[in-house]
């Protein structure tokens, strides 16, 4: 759970400002007051103002669904369904635990990994077969709950697209299933999903390096199991197409982890936590293809 | 008589795994225990190249003029570029070969920039992931049997 002195007087705040909203998630309740009002905005995301949870959820939807129209998930109920625990498990010791989390296993070989704004985390078949353990699955994982915790795709989506960018975009019939149901999200979805060409900032990406590592730690899992990951992507020849988009996006490899080395140092030495599970081979088993 | 001796000598080393180079980003003392205040085997300076035998949290065993440990985060990849690349190249070929007889051609199952810039939303697909998701009480129960024992911890600072 969160720091639990930050929670109290935090939630003391939140009872003074905000007497008459009805309490159905931790933090995001009325956004724009929260964020003001908390002011540890550090925990809590960027403040991000004029996107609701409601906004940010039906964004997400349409990013996810333009990511799964360039790859779809993989077949395997079995390998979806162990990600999507291992997941939530490390969600909810973040401080946004009851958003509507999804993970997913996207059929593809390219090394990659996507946050998606309102809880949706994917991992792509190529990086999922390069882990040696569940502590890395949870390492990956929690990288990129961490840009969802703190908003990082929002306050960009924002910053290019405008405040004013998301209203109305939740007062659409539920009921439409349809492909073209994200058409009424015009150029912010386009704006969305070129993040993913382009990147966050490396002060982003270096700040969900630094978070990861504590959610899994929280997670009760070996929290080197991210450091590891970045050491393996750094053994992969820059030049190949597996590599391309990653690279484009985020801090080189040797970057990260001089970044994490200089955070960390030795305070998680004395850790402990979980590294490698049975379930975790059986799954990459599944995936791999030798 | 001594050639002999050295070859078994030299079978008898070679460890279990198959190791891994590595290099030092910065000047470490070798351990002999994977903690801070083991014993120090030897001093090794930056750019060092190891090899790696095992990992165990922080730590990993490596052998450079001696076996001993070093931390994980002063680690990098050694100057032995594509160490990392075999299985990238054979995952890559499955989709774009199409050797398992998927439909695959470039471009299907890709994410390269091209990919996501030209993909149309997939709302039959971004479906089924509620049909994955995991309740609170699922992943409870999956990390008891895990052994994974939730803990505070701070994030850290800038």
């Amino acid at each position: 759970m969160v720091n639990s002195r930050k929670l109290s007087h935090s939630v003391a705040l939140l009872a003074l400002a905000l007497a008459a909203a009805p309490a159905a998630h931790a933090f995001d309740l009325l956004n724009l007051d929260v964020n003001k009002v908390i002011g540890v905005g550090k925990s809590v995301g960027k403040a991000v103002t004029g996107i609701g949870e409601p906004e940010e959820i039906e964004l997400g939807n349409g990013i996810a669904a333009t990511l799964l129209g360039a790859a779809p998930l993989v077949a395997d109920e079995q390998v979806q369904r162990y990600v999507n625990r291992v997941g939530l498990w490390l969600a909810r010791h973040t401080e946004r635990p009851d958003l509507p989390w999804r993970f997913g296993v996207i059929d593809s070989p390219y090394i990659n990994a996507f946050a998606v704004p309102g809880g949706q985390v994917f991992i792509t078949r190529g990086l999922f077969v390069k882990l040696k353990s569940e502590a890395e699955l949870a390492g990956a994982l929690s990288h990129e709950i961490a840009h969802i915790v703190k908003k990082q795709h929002l306050a960009e989506i924002q910053k290019k697209a405008g405040i004013d960018a998301l209203k109305g975009a939740a007062d659409v019939a539920s009921s439409q299933s349809s492909d073209s149901r994200y058409q009424h999200l015009g150029k912010v979805l386009n704006v969305g999903t070129g993040l993913y060409i382009n990147g966050l900032s490396k002060s982003d990406e270096y700040e969900a390096d630094r978070m990861g590592v504590v959610i899994a730690a929280r997670s009760g899992y070996d929290p080197f199991g991210l450091p590891a990951v970045l050491q393996m992507m750094q053994t992969i020849s820059p030049s190949k197409n597996a590599m391309t988009l990653l690279l484009k996006s985020h801090p080189a490899p040797v970057d990260r982890l001089d970044a994490l080395d200089k955070a960390v140092g030795d305070k998680l030495d004395s850790n402990g936590g979980v590294e490698k599970t049975a379930t975790f081979e059986t799954m990459r088993k599944r995936l791999s293809v030798n | 008589m001594k050639i002999a001796l050295l070859s078994l000598t030299l079978l008898l080393a070679l460890p279990a795994l198959a190791a891994q180079p590595a290099k030092l980003a910065r000047d470490a003392d070798l351990k002999a225990k994977p903690f801070n205040d083991a014993e120090t085997v030897s001093k090794l300076k930056a750019n060092t190249v190891v090899d790696v035998l095992a990992r165990q949290q922080a730590w990993v065993q490596v052998k450079a003029d001696q076996t001993g440990w070093l931390r994980l985060l002063n680690l990098r990849a050694s100057s032995d570029a594509g160490a990392g690349d075999i299985g990238v190249d054979k995952m890559m070929s499955l989709y774009f070969t199409g050797s398992t007889g998927s439909t695959a051609t470039t471009g299907v199952k890709g994410l390269s920039e091209a990919d996501i810039t030209n993909a149309h939303p997939n709302e039959a697909e971004r479906a089924k992931l509620s049909r994955y998701a995991a309740k609170p009480a699922d992943a409870e129960a999956y990390a008891k049997k895990a052994g994974l024992t939730a803990k505070q911890v701070d994030y850290f600072p800038n």
